[in-house]
């Protein structure tokens, strides 16, 4: 092992084994789970650019690598050259292996997603305001705006309400004037029909959109005893109840390891056979929304159908 | 029930999220770091920095809008800023404010805060209390460190580089610090000019854009795996706990101003979440008080557990402890007085 290996090699390497690592998690689709759609590319870009680092550390010439200021520095390998002289190589090697064994290790080890313990010990988002709007399908709601027509490509337009007519003045004796029929009637749009058709035509929700539901007035009524299809992950009652479950998924704001389980309340069909824990199941059935003391609505699923079902491109909500 | 336990596969899905979301920005703030030392003579540095030790700190604290830095791309950067002149106390400050006070962040913060409780708590209030506590204490750190000595809390490696015969040279002549500052001093003590030196250095650092490119890469190279060695111990660490921990455990915490806001305080610290996106884990925690949230939202970006790695490579041990028993006392007591007084502390 001479000083060109050290100085120069052997940090090339590291960078090309992060560098496939990162390239093989974006090609392969394993990334999916473990960041958003922005981060993914992010990833692609650092992996695509280590290797053009590592080459340039490879070609620069060891007065540019190390100067003899930095010949005392300690580092990993910014002055690989200086442990080479000083007889550090084996400080190298560990800095070597301790860049690549544990992502290569953690890469092996994973199963790409959480398990239960770690699901249940982050606890279910329970306010719908903790999350971005934007990790649900259900367009968006502007009270104050008029209705808009759906885009062209059928997407949610974000609009669905015209804003309610002031209520008309008192009559001069005090008595309240009756809402006379000169203003325009309110022209309410269901936001669900900008949704997504299922095959039997249910609207396909997300986890979180009866959260979102919950807490909106109009949208609580364009669900309520409307036929919906969602997928999540089965989560059996705590209670060990066997015609209650809950429907998981997790919700990540940049990575993984930020992640949190938001979880729709379930009455199941009947008795439940055949599927595990934290499997993948579709439901179809009604949406309902259950008032509580406190004036706040909790969102439940009356299912009519459940069944195992495959995981969905993007486990995370986003 | 949630259980303490630890979950080899969690863990690793934890730590391999941790570090693909950490990867692009280290190598992003790595390779500037090589493009500053490839590109920007040193001089310069001092050059556009006003002479004053408290305007040049006070300014370095707004930097992170025009050059905006996350927490762990900032490391690098700043230590190749050092070594090419940057007076140590505007670097702090950079280092501190950058993952908070840049529009990246100042706008999630104000995303995540919005449309809960408007009664009790406006998001442009929690961003304004965010910016302004942490513009505070980075301007506040870097005018205490401005009146130390360098040796004193620079790592040997950082003051080895400054002190070195070439790098010796270049800093002493093209940074002018204030005169009264202890690190024009400590500069001043190095010996005198040595203009043969300093040409001898430039026409080594400068041969050509092909070259300075291939100096930028080898730089950032190394800065880059300086810093990945760090925040793979550091991300290991955190996701251990990340993923070990239930939350509820911390529920208990809620309840009282002291215990909230250093329950936080050490949930920021153990997590070390990315500035840009610890708003929104922060808005969950929905029993938590205001004034637990902000202490959270303050101290993460400045010190967490990949941080403490990190700041190695620029700090000394004991200045490193020194940081963050500061931090967490100035922070923790800030938001503790804040929470006594300020009606929308009401969870």
């Amino acid at each position: 092992m001479n000083h060109r290996f050290f100085a120069r090699v052997l940090p090339a390497l590291t960078l090309c084994a992060w560098s496939a690592l990162l390239l093989y998690f974006y090609f392969s689709g394993r990334i999916n789970p473990y960041v958003t759609a922005s981060f993914r590319l992010y990833c692609l870009a650092a992996g695509l650019l280590l290797p053009v680092v590592a080459l340039g550390l490879v070609l620069a010439s060891r007065g540019v690598v190390v100067t003899p200021e930095e010949e005392c520095e300690p580092s990993s390998f910014g002055n690989a050259a200086s442990r080479a002289n000083a007889g550090l190589r084996g400080a190298q090697w560990l800095a070597f292996l301790i860049l690549t064994i544990p992502i290569y290790a953690a890469a092996a080890v994973t199963k790409d997603s959480f398990s239960v313990l770690t699901i249940m010990n982050r606890g279910f988002v329970e306010d719908a305001s903790a999350i971005p709007r934007s990790a649900g399908t259900l367009p968006a709601r502007a009270a104050t705006k008029p209705a808009a027509a759906p885009s062209a490509a059928g997407q949610p337009t974000g609009t669905a309400q015209r804003p309610m007519p002031e209520p008309p003045l008192p009559t001069a004796d005090g008595k309240p004037a009756e809402a006379d029929g000169g203003l325009p009637p309110t022209e309410r749009v269901d936001g669900t029909q900008f949704m997504r058709r299922g095959a039997d035509g249910s609207i396909a929700a997300e986890v979180v959109d009866f959260l979102f539901a919950a807490v909106d007035d109009g949208n609580r009524k364009d669900f309520e005893g409307k036929k919906f299809e969602v997928v999540g992950q089965f989560l059996p009652d705590k209670g060990g109840s066997k015609l209650k479950f809950q429907l998981v998924r997790m919700f990540m704001f940049c990575c993984a390891s930020d992640a949190r389980p938001v979880a729709l309340a379930v009455d199941a069909p009947g008795t439940l056979e055949g599927i595990s824990e934290m499997g993948w199941v579709k439901l179809t059935g009604v949406a309902k929304f259950r008032a509580e003391a406190d004036g706040r609505f909790t969102p439940y699923f009356q299912a009519e159908r459940v069944t195992p079902t495959e995981p969905p491109a993007e486990t995370m909500l986003y | 029930m949630p259980r303490f336990e630890l979950h080899p596969q969690d863990i690793a899905f934890s730590f391999l999220a941790l570090l693909f979301e950490a990867i692009p920005f280290l190598l992003f703030g790595s390779l500037i770091s090589g493009l500053i030392e490839a590109f920007v003579p040193a001089r310069w540095i001092t050059r556009v920095l006003p002479k004053q030790v408290f305007v040049a700190t006070v300014l370095s604290a707004f930097l992170g809008l025009i050059f905006p830095m996350c927490e762990c791309g900032v490391v690098p950067v700043i230590r190749r800023l050092i070594k090419k002149g940057l007076p140590v106390s505007s670097a702090v400050t950079y280092m501190l404010s950058a993952p908070v006070i840049n529009p990246v962040v100042m706008f999630s913060t104000y995303i995540a805060f919005t449309g809960r409780n408007p009664e009790l708590l406006l998001p442009e209030q929690m961003l304004g209390f965010r910016v302004g506590l942490t513009l505070l204490i980075a301007i506040g750190v870097g005018l205490f460190v401005s009146r130390l000595r360098p040796e004193q809390f620079l790592a040997e490696g950082v003051l080895a580089t400054l002190a070195g015969p070439k790098r010796r040279t270049l800093t002493r002549l093209s940074s002018q610090p204030a005169a009264d500052a202890p690190e024009a001093d400590f500069l001043a003590a190095e010996p005198t000019n040595q203009p043969e030196a300093l040409a001898e250095l430039e026409r080594e650092l400068e041969p050509g854009i092909l070259g300075k490119l291939r100096v930028a890469l080898a730089r950032g190279a190394a800065d880059f795996l300086d810093v990945a060695l760090y925040l793979v111990i550091g991300g290991l660490l955190t996701s251990i706990f990340n993923t070990s921990v239930p939350r509820e455990a911390l529920e208990p915490f809620a309840a009282n101003p002291w215990t909230s806001t250093f329950g936080m305080m050490g949930l920021a610290f153990a997590l070390a979440l990315c500035s840009t996106s610890d708003a929104f884990v922060a808005a969950t925690f929905t029993t938590f008080p205001f004034s637990a949230k902000l202490a959270f939202l303050t101290l993460g970006p400045m010190l967490d557990v990949k941080l403490i790695f990190l700041y190695r490579l620029v700090f000394r041990p004991r200045f490193i402890a020194g940081l963050a028993l500061a931090l967490v006392l100035i922070i923790g007591l800030v938001c503790v007085r804040l929470s006594a007084f300020l009606p929308l502390t009401i969870p």
